[in-house]
């Protein structure tokens, strides 16, 4: 007797995503990379030949790995306390963590403006309070560096989502076991707990890395598309330009896809390499 | 070294659970199990020595010295958790070696001595292997030589055989007791399993709600119950209220039971003992004891078959070698025990 779906009604499901997929993704990419091979690939070179592209892209990384690390960091500390708590307690502070996601990049820097820009509620108390000048407080959040601590607002939340289950799962028994051996709580954290969720911690800080590479909705409502040199930003302004460079500006495209794709396709290899490696005992 | 509590009790917040006032001790090479139902307190007994829980009142001793205010890496125990708590991400070697490094024994002397546990417990093969490709039997070799590599002052193991099947389950409960001997070490051995516990500790402590209600050695606590819960809870036994008519006869649900009731008033409410196996098939010679009835129910257990007749008034628990089945049992009066009530 067979079991399961007919192998029809599959591809029948199918069907809409692989639309979706084609039309709005490899359609596009695939235009996007024909133009920017025009003229041999000469947009490639036009970019190459930009010193504002190299320091583009090192801000960018630098931006990515920082919001990513702090993200991480600060992500792995709120889903390890979640993860202790009760199960409606933890869904009830999940959705609380989640808020974030649902808010667009233009809301989170109109928050932070209102929060810690020049005139801002904490700016504002911390001139109270301590006398510190607001123009130079508030000079840190529109720098690169206040950037990376933005983008962490909302890349902090994804990293809660991907390490929460796992540190549910998570046996504590281990924890007590390694005190039991003479271990302090510091250690059993870190040589126990630690390499069991670094796998999931590092497809996390990829995930937020590239999003992060990505994002440029929020850098452009703070810093605008002239005081933040980044990729992204690049990209925009190449765009919104009526004489637009158009393989240049394609070729910075795919720099970018690829970036982001490289970054994803690194974590899900080292984590699949390590989770292989766990299954087979060896 | 020993172990022993004092006075120890815990009550777990928002509930009625925990231990209260719990007195035992443990001499060093003694191993001792505790047993009892669900909920009876005896893994919270293991915390509180273990040092996962601080005490609300009593004490905790490791080898005559108050220990109740140490941390669990400070007091030295070797433990093996219910579920074994490997650390999945290291072998079974680094698994044994991982308190030796603890303790800051050096490479090469750590993993020799890691895998000379290893070899103790019959794992050598295996020394290279994850926890996830060891069989439960196995994991359960690894967590034991885990908590006894670095020479622990007491051994607590915490339902180390209920994850493990029936078969295998006996093997290594007495490959538990060899190895605890062969290291004189004292042990503290939680289980539900009473016959487990029965059948490798020197004494057996039987929980309830908090409390011990007896710790003896397996045969005195089989044979002598202080309580009718202790009777019920160890090994099968017909018990039956009864109420004490004089010093030698009990009424009991099923008729009078002669019995040696001499130490009861006449009119108290008792609980009367007999074990199936102290049953006997067949009318009583002297019409004493004797009760006719008609079997309810057969078990055959191999060598032997555990019977319930049904009497007039309720059942009578037998056992037997014998194939025929019995149409009327028989009680030695000196079967009968009567105990108080609980």
């Amino acid at each position: 007797m067979r079991h399961g779906t007919p192998p029809s009604l599959l591809a029948a499901l199918a069907v809409p995503g692989a639309a979706c997929l084609s039309l709005f993704f490899l359609l596009p990419l695939g235009i996007v990379a024909a133009e920017s091979l025009a003229g041999g690939g000469a947009g490639y070179a036009r970019l190459a030949a930009r010193a504002e592209f190299w320091t583009g892209l090192r801000n960018t990384l630098a931006l990515g790995v920082t919001s990513g690390l702090v993200s991480v960091a600060v992500g792995f500390a709120v889903a390890l306390h979640l993860s202790r708590m009760t199960e409606a307690r933890r869904t009830a502070l999940l959705l609380l963590v989640s808020l974030p996601l649902t808010f667009s990049g233009l809301i989170v820097a109109f928050g932070f403006i209102l929060a810690w820009g020049r005139a801002g509620f904490f700016t504002l108390s911390l001139q109270a309070l301590f006398g510190v000048d607001p123009a130079s407080f508030a000079r840190f959040v529109y720098s690169p560096q206040g950037l990376a601590f933005v983008y962490a607002y909302f890349l902090i939340p994804r990293v809660v989502m991907l390490l929460l289950p796992v540190l549910v799962n998570f046996d504590r028994a281990q924890l007590a076991a390694a005190e039991s051996l003479g271990a302090t709580r510091l250690r059993a954290l870190a040589a126990i707990l630690l390499p069991q969720v670094a796998p999931s911690a590092l497809v996390a800080f990829c995930l937020v890395v590239a999003v992060a590479f990505g994002a440029y909705g929020t850098a452009l409502a703070l810093v605008g598309s002239g005081q933040a040199n980044i990729l992204p930003l690049q990209l925009f302004t190449m765009v919104s330009d009526a004489g637009a460079d158009w393989p240049e500006t394609a070729a910075l495209a795919l720099v970018l896809t690829a970036l982001c794709s490289v970054v994803m396709a690194a974590g899900e290899i080292a984590s699949t390499r390590r989770e292989a490696a766990h299954a087979s005992g060896a | 070294m020993s172990i022993a509590v004092e006075a120890l009790s815990y009550a777990w917040p928002g509930s009625a659970a925990g231990v209260r006032g719990i007195d035992l001790s443990i001499a060093q090479g003694e191993m001792v199990a505790v047993i009892g139902p669900s909920g009876c307190g005896k893994s919270t007994l293991l915390k509180l020595i273990g040092g996962f829980l601080a005490p609300d009142a009593g004490r905790v001793k490791l080898g005559g010295r108050d220990a109740t205010a140490l941390p669990p890496r400070r007091r030295d125990l070797g433990i093996v958790f219910q579920a074994y708590a490997l650390f999945p991400h290291m072998t079974a070697l680094q698994n044994v070696a991982w308190p030796l490094s603890l303790r800051g024994v050096a490479r090469a002397e750590r993993s020799r001595r890691a895998a000379a546990m290893l070899e103790r417990v019959g794992l050598s093969a295996h020394a290279g292997h994850r926890p996830a490709a060891l069989s439960g039997g196995q994991q359960q070799r690894v967590a034991l030589a885990r908590a006894m590599v670095f020479g622990p002052k007491a051994l607590l193991l915490d339902e180390p055989l209920s994850a493990l099947d029936a078969a295998l389950r006996v093997a290594m409960r007495d490959e538990i007791r060899r190895l605890q001997q062969d290291s004189g070490i004292a042990t503290l051995h939680i289980t539900h399993d009473q016959e487990e516990a029965l059948s490798i500790a020197d004494r057996v402590a039987v929980m309830r709600e908090g409390r011990i209600l007896q710790c003896a050695a397996p045969r005195d606590l089989y044979a002598r119950p202080a309580t009718r819960s202790v009777a019920g809870f160890v090994g099968h036994a017909n018990l039956w209220d009864a109420t004490v008519l004089d010093a030698r006869t009990l009424r009991t649900p099923i008729g009078l039971l002669a019995a040696d009731a001499a130490g009861f008033a006449p009119g108290s409410a008792v609980a009367a003992l007999v074990r199936p196996e102290r049953v006997r098939p067949g009318p009583a010679p002297d019409g004493v004891n004797h009760f006719a009835g008609r079997v309810a129910r057969d078990r055959f257990l191999g060598s032997f078959r555990r019977l319930d007749l049904a009497v007039a008034g309720g059942t009578v628990v037998l056992e037997t070698a014998s194939d025929t089945s019995p149409e009327a049992v028989h009680i030695p009066q000196e079967a009968v025990q009567v105990l108080p009530a609980d």
